[in-house]
């Protein structure tokens, strides 16, 4: 069994992290009734001895031993010291070393350059020192989860100079990265600027990206809440959409922390999504997919390694009866538009590839009868017509009995790229703010274009594949052989 | 009468033991035919020769292996003949029998009577023989279940016009199966080993056979299948009884061999033609002709062998010359080594003699005016056209001799050196010695002038002053 | 005689437990139609075969059950950990649990990090436990190995091990059985897998059955009739089909009355060294169910054989009984499917009087075939799995190249735009691998159209 590291970068990545470990806790404890430290929790936590000062790790053994004291497998970074030391003094802080933390007081300024090259450089020994302690304690290391966001500063910068540092140190490891991407409402004016140049970093060392929109989260959010509205005290509610309390996908019940903070539900959905991908590494089934599978499949070329996620259902009705209908509409959902993570219709773009990881009481026969149905109506590149990767996996979500996780490899990602280049370009033709940067040591202004073109340069290779979509197909004669 | 009685029986006892031993068929009644120059044992005896012949050899005369069946042509009788001769029986009254088999059986029998004697026929027939215990598990097992051997039909070539291409493919279909044939051969070999050893193993400190320390794996059937034993008796039985014709046949041998003399006898006294010596052109007709053209094929291999002699020594000469020349090549490199090492010498010479005062200073020049000198000899060389091995020798001698010379010149000039050295050397320790006497009486006189001056000289001047 | 299973990757080490499970039930099965004595002589050559036994309990504590003659290699624990247990659970036989080896982490569905990575890690551990295995049999008749074709284990390991016996082992007889993945897929890159490991796998092993996912899947929907098909369905059918070849029977050929062994099998089927897929077809399949109510004739179970394997069909339903041997397409070429060898196995009551004429028939095999080496019978009289009648083939015929054929066609495409190949090459492979291995696998495919 495999070890994954989560480093959690800048406010947004924390908050994230937060919700994270708590519906860990939450499906491991719901799953690992009896207490008992196996293989399946040692791929996120540590078991340690707490009567020590420096806890030593207490390895998996025979997969009997109990649980004593639960320790995240986490790296915690962030420039200014509000959420982490909220989130320490909380409920959750008993899960974190206080050795895992890396934090600064003066914060980034939503400057991607202040974070990147200034804190970078700054704290990359200790940095580094933190992740190879937390690498350390990992028998087998397989990959690291990255999660910031693209907006501020802390998060793209310092978060893409600790991608480039995994790079350079752990080569073998996969690098995941999570980014939440800026919404054009974002309140900050030079997210487009941190998003562009973090974009580059992230296209270069990352082996895969899951890009994630605020406003398609706000808009998952609400249409669970439209399906499930809050109960009020005292009234009882009717519905016939009634559904159950702890099965919906943004709901953190049932976890360590207790009080719901603004931005939860958006987060739970992130966390969620983390949680499923790593399931099937975690947690045993008839047709395993491991996390280099993913990547493995899923990525053709080298740069285009962003994907589109989309989970169903998310929520799931009180009804007694579930016709099987309602197990081929959530496959049918994932390819809904607004199941997903990023607001980009897939429909009408080409599919490279894609995966479907599916949890909990599902038939492999199910599967194949709801990919045959669904592959009519979508695109996929001629050279990838079956660009199918099932995954099954036995253990269902909290609350839920079945769930699927689809993660796309789809062309249409390149709008959302365009309109954050538009939104770059508006302000770098009037090279608005740009003293901000060039202020920092270690910047210069090539760099700016250097990430619009590899941007850029993205955006085309996935343009190219639509625009190749309607045209014929020119197959290479296969070999033949002199008879 | 009771000789021959014996007689006969012992006739009986060599042809029976002929037969138990594989040899060869034959009817008692043929040899006494023979000995009265019976037409009908003629064929008989012809047979019985190739048989034995075919017997001691382990191959028919005409070079092929094992047991051809005599096919009584006049072929097989010359090559019978031409065995014979080989071995040694040179007697032309065998030579002189037609080939065609119309008589001379009382001759055939006296060759078959020098031939069991000089090949040793009955003791090559002793040492041919094994022990059934020995022998191995399978063959046993074979002939005890008797099964026919399958006879291997040829493979049907069922169509007639297959194209090459097809042939190929059966070919290489055939080879294939070959292959994994010899594969399962090979795995049932191994498990056949495995399996002896195992048995070898269990059956560790009981023996039968005195040399091993285990049972053979025919042993263990033996024990293991009481019928197998039941066939096993028989088998040694059999053997048995052989072993008892030969022992016989060892006990009553010399009644054979008088009963042959007696043939001898009555050749003799009836005057068989070929019994008398023969002149020499009568003695040719006997031997065995020779292929006609023998004479011219025997000078054609000697022209030929002569051509190939000559030829490879020109082309050893070739290679001399060739060597020599590249000898010459090379001593241009060995030329600037041995200059260097020769300069090296010297210069090391005309320091050592520099450091002592005198002597030639030679440079590092004198080497390099051989080697100019040497080179334009070896140009010149190069220069003239082919030339002989002898020329190229004395170039060489003479670029030695010069160089030679040159050290000599060198060596003589240092000897003389040293001895002038030496020589002054001398004087010098002359005058030293001179001079110290005179100091040493100069001294004396010191002494004696002032008598209260105490003089103690070391123990050597004294010696010097007394001398 | 003694055969080594190696299980290789998730897909073998499940079918590897299905496959023991099999032969099992069928060993200590009830019904046997035998008397007690020959039964007695039947299990205890299948033992012999598949199973060490030990005499009594060891001491130390280990069982006297049957143990598998198995190596199990994986580059997760989790699949080996799953069988190792649903073996134990059995309480009829179990694994020996010494004989497993895996790493900790899997290769990703990437052959390049099988082969050129984990293989040579493995090489000295795996061969030691399969040498182990091999001292423990007095006669080593062979291996078998069960592999997939599309994931990165059983794929690249797996042919990488299998190198590594024949260089150990160069007598010995391999058998591979791949596992054709579902044409729209598992795996994404599985006609890379599959394309690169039957290359490697043609040169070293002697010969490949293949199954394919579509064909087994079928079979369990139309004949077994289960309605929601998991993998341990697929795997049942894949044992049943391999055992029902494997266990003892007699051959019919020159020297008759022998064991056919692996060794004579092989020999029968795969003489040429381009032709080297199998395929087998079993008549009848029936769930359980159905089985205690039919009844068949030994003349129509034949006839039905002969014309799935004459149109190619997977089952006995839906045979095209209209391609005959001698019917042929508008140019003239032959359309039905035209074998190499075969290998006829009928096992069950009046076995031995059964004439398989219609095997023996030459029209249905290659011309260039000598007629006395193209069929090949061995018949057994102890049913096999309770059923009262059954026969399997075993053909090298055309029809083993059609999913070949397909499979590289998409493989090629896919190359073509380089797509994924930077996986590969990230590992230590180049560009020359993929286009030898594309070579090679045309050549099969060109020779097999010949036939």
């Amino acid at each position: 069994m495999t070890q994954s590291v989560i480093v959690q970068v800048g406010q947004c990545g924390n908050q994230i992290g937060c919700r994270f470990w708590d519906l860990a806790l939450r499906e491991h404890a719901s799953v690992n009734k009896n207490g008992i430290y196996d293989e399946s929790i040692g791929s996120f936590f540590r078991n340690v001895d707490g009567r020590h000062d420096d806890p030593a790790d207490i390895p998996v053994g025979t997969g009997t031993g109990k649980i004593k004291s639960l320790k995240a497998r986490a790296v915690l970074v962030d420039m200014e010291e509000g959420v982490v030391s909220e989130m320490m003094k909380g409920p959750l802080g008993e899960v974190f070393d206080c050795r895992q933390l890396l934090t600064d007081v003066s914060g980034s300024g939503n400057n991607w350059a202040t974070g990147h090259h200034l804190y970078g450089t700054q704290y990359k020994e200790q940095i580094s020192e933190v992740v190879r302690r937390a690498a350390e304690f990992c028998d087998c290391l397989q990959c690291f989860f990255v999660l910031h966001s693209m907006g501020g500063g802390t998060g793209s910068g310092v978060g893409t100079s600790i991608l480039g540092l995994l790079e350079d140190e752990y080569p073998d490891v996969y690098r995941f990265v999570t980014a939440v991407y800026p919404s054009s409402e974002d309140d900050v004016i030079t997210s487009p600027y941190n998003a562009v140049l973090a974009m580059r970093e992230l296209t270069e060392h990352a082996d895969c990206v899951l890009p994630i929109e605020n406003q398609a989260l706000v808009d998952i959010v609400n249409k669970i809440s439209q399906a499930a509205p809050p109960t009020r005290p005292g009234k009882r509610v009717f519905s016939e959409h009634a559904v159950k309390p702890d099965s919906a996908l943004s709901t953190g019940a049932g976890g360590v922390v207790k009080d719901e903070k603004p931005f939860d539900q958006m987060n739970n959905l992130v966390a969620n999504l983390l949680l499923n991908l790593t399931s099937s590494a975690r947690f045993e089934g008839s047709l395993n997919v491991d996390l280099n599978e993913i990547t493995m499949n899923l990525v053709p070329f080298p740069r285009m390694h962003y994907l589109i996620a989309s989970q169903t259902p998310l929520f799931c009705s009180a009804d007694v009866k579930m016709p099987p209908r309602r197990l081929d509409q959530m496959f049918t959902d994932a390819f809904a538009r607004d199941h997903q993570m990023v607001r980009a219709d897939p429909r009408h773009s080409v599919y490279q590839a894609c995966a479907l990881m599916v949890r909990g009481d599902v038939q492999l026969s199910d599967i194949r009868r709801n990919i045959d149905r669904l592959k009519p109506n979508l695109h996929f590149v001629p050279w990838n017509q079956e660009g199918w990767k099932t995954g099954l996996c036995s253990v269902p979500p909290v609350g839920q009995p079945r769930c699927l996780l689809s993660l796309a490899n789809n062309s249409c990602i390149h709008q959302t790229f365009s309109e954050i280049r538009d939104r770059f370009s508006k302000l770098y033709k009037r090279k608005a703010h740009l003293h901000h940067y060039n202020q920092v040591e270690g910047m210069d202004s090539g760099q700016f274009a250097d990430s619009l073109e590899s941007l850029t340069s993205v955006i085309e290779q996935y343009r190219d594949l639509e625009t190749a979509m309607n045209q014929p197909v020119v197959a290479e004669p296969r070999l033949k052989v002199f008879s | 009468m009771s000789k021959s009685n014996h007689v006969r029986g012992v006739i009986e006892l060599f042809c029976k033991v002929l037969l138990e031993n594989k040899v060869s068929h034959l009817r008692a009644e043929t040899l006494r035919q023979a000995k009265f120059n019976n037409e009908l044992a003629i064929e008989p005896l012809w047979e019985l020769l190739h048989d034995i012949i075919c017997y001691c050899d382990g191959k028919s005369p005409n070079g092929k292996e094992c047991r051809v069946t005599f096919n009584k042509t006049a072929a097989a009788v010359e090559r019978v003949k031409s065995q014979l001769q080989k071995w040694g029986y040179l007697n032309p009254g065998l030579s002189q029998l037609p080939v065609d088999m119309s008589y001379g059986s009382r001759q055939l029998l006296l060759a078959v009577g020098w031939v069991v004697h000089s090949q040793k026929l009955f003791d090559q027939v002793i040492s041919k023989r094994t022990n059934p215990l020995y022998q191995h598990l399978l063959t046993f097992i074979e002939t005890r279940s008797k099964t026919p051997e399958l006879e291997k039909s040829p493979p049907e070539s069922h169509r007639s016009t297959v194209s090459s291409k097809e042939e190929l493919q059966k070919q290489l279909v055939l080879c294939g199966k070959l292959q994994l044939s010899l594969r399962r051969l090979f795995a049932v070999q191994q498990e056949m080993a495995k399996i002896t050893r195992s048995v070898h193993m269990y059956t560790k400190g009981v023996n039968l056979q005195p040399e091993l320390d285990h049972l053979t794996t025919l042993e263990v059937y033996l024990l293991r299948h009481p019928g197998a034993m039941k066939h096993m008796l028989e088998e040694l039985e059999q053997d048995n009884e052989q072993l008892k014709h030969l022992l016989d046949w060892k006990d009553k041998e010399h009644i054979f061999w008088q009963w042959l003399d007696s043939v001898l006898d009555l050749s003799i006294q009836e005057g068989d033609p070929q019994q008398t010596l023969l002149s020499l052109e009568e003695e040719e007709l006997v031997y065995l002709p020779v292929p006609s053209t023998i004479g011219r094929d025997i000078d054609a291999a000697r022209t030929e062998l002569r051509e190939a002699i000559l030829k490879h020594e020109e082309d050893i000469e070739r290679m001399e010359q060739i060597v020599f020349r590249k000898s010459q090549k090379v001593s241009q490199v060995e030329r600037e080594v041995t200059t260097m090492l020769m300069d090296r010498d010297l210069v090391q010479l005309s320091s050592r003699l520099a450091s002592c005062g005198i002597g030639p200073t030679l440079s590092a020049g004198a080497s390099t005016l051989l080697a100019e000198e040497s080179q334009q000899e070896q140009s010149a060389e190069e220069e003239a056209a082919p030339l002989s091995s002898s020329r190229f020798k004395f170039q060489l001698q003479s670029e030695r001799s010069i160089k030679a010379g040159k050290l000599n010149i060198l060596t003589n000039a240092v000897n003389k050196k040293t001895e002038a050295l030496r020589e002054r050397v001398e004087d010098l320790e002359e005058t030293l010695r001179q001079m110290q006497l005179q100091n040493l009486e100069q001294l004396q006189q010191l002494v004696n002038q002032n008598t209260d001056v105490i003089c103690i000289l070391p123990r050597h001047f004294k010696g010097l002053l007394n001398t | 005689m003694s055969l080594i299973t190696l299980q290789l990757g998730q897909c073998g080490n499940q079918v590897g437990g299905q496959i023991f499970s099999t032969l099992v039930d069928d060993i200590f099965a009830k019904s046997t139609g035998l008397s007690n004595k020959e039964n007695q002589a039947y299990m205890q050559s299948s033992l012999e075969k598949f199973f060490t036994q030990r005499e009594t309990a060891g001491r130390d504590g280990s069982s006297s059950l049957p143990m598998a003659r198995a190596v199990l290699v994986d580059m997760e624990s989790k699949a080996i950990s799953h069988t190792l247990q649903q073996a134990k659970k059995s309480g009829r036989w179990t694994y020996c649990a010494k004989r497993s080896y895996h790493q900790k982490r899997g290769s990703g569905n990437n052959w390049a990090h099988g082969f050129c990575v984990h293989g040579p890690k493995s090489h000295e551990d795996v061969m030691d436990l399969v040498r182990k295995e091999a001292e423990k049999c007095s006669r080593l008749g062979g291996f078998v190995s069960l592999m997939s074709l599309a994931g990165g284990t059983g794929s690249g390991v797996g042919a990488y091990i299998t190198q590594s016996l024949r260089d150990e082992y160069p007598h010995s007889f391999i058998l591979n059985q791949v596992v054709w993945p579902y044409t729209t897929g598992e795996v994404i890159v599985q006609n890379y897998n599959a394309v690169l490991t039957l290359s490697h796998l043609y040169d070293t092993a002697d010969a490949l059955v293949v199954m394919e996912n579509d064909t087994l899947h079928k079979i369990c929907n139309q004949l077994l009739a289960i309605k929601n098909i998991s993998f341990e369905d697929i795997n049942r059918v894949i044992a049943h089909k391999l055992t029902s070849v494997l266990q003892p029977c007699v051959s019919d050929s020159a020297g008759g009355g022998q064991m056919c062994d692996l060794g004579s099998m092989l020999e029968h089927l795969v003489p040429h060294p381009q032709h080297k897929l199998l395929t087998i077809k079993n008549i009848p399949q029936m769930s359980d169910v159905a089985r205690e109510f039919s009844f068949h004739q030994w003349s129509g179970l034949i006839k039905n054989l002969r014309q799935m394997l004459i149109a190619n069909a997977p089952m006995e339903e839906g045979i095209n009984w209209a391609i005959k041997p001698s019917s042929r397409t508008a140019s003239g070429h032959t359309c039905f499917n035209r074998s190499l060898s075969s290998l006829v196995v009928l096992r069950g009551k009046d076995a031995n009087s059964v004439d398989p004429f219609y095997f023996t028939d030459s029209s249905i095999y290659t011309p260039w075939m000598p007629s006395d080496m193209t069929c090949c019978v061995a018949r057994q009289p102890r049913l096999f799995c309770e059923y009262e009648k059954s026969a399997a083939l075993v053909s090298n015929s055309r029809a083993s190249v059609q999913p070949l054929n397909r499979i590289i066609d998409k493989a090629w495409t896919m190359f073509s735009t380089r797509a994924y190949v930077h996986q590969y090459l990230k590992h230590g492979m180049t560009e020359e691998d993929f286009l030898d291995s594309f070579v090679s696998l045309e050549k099969v495919v060109a020779s097999y159209d010949n036939l």
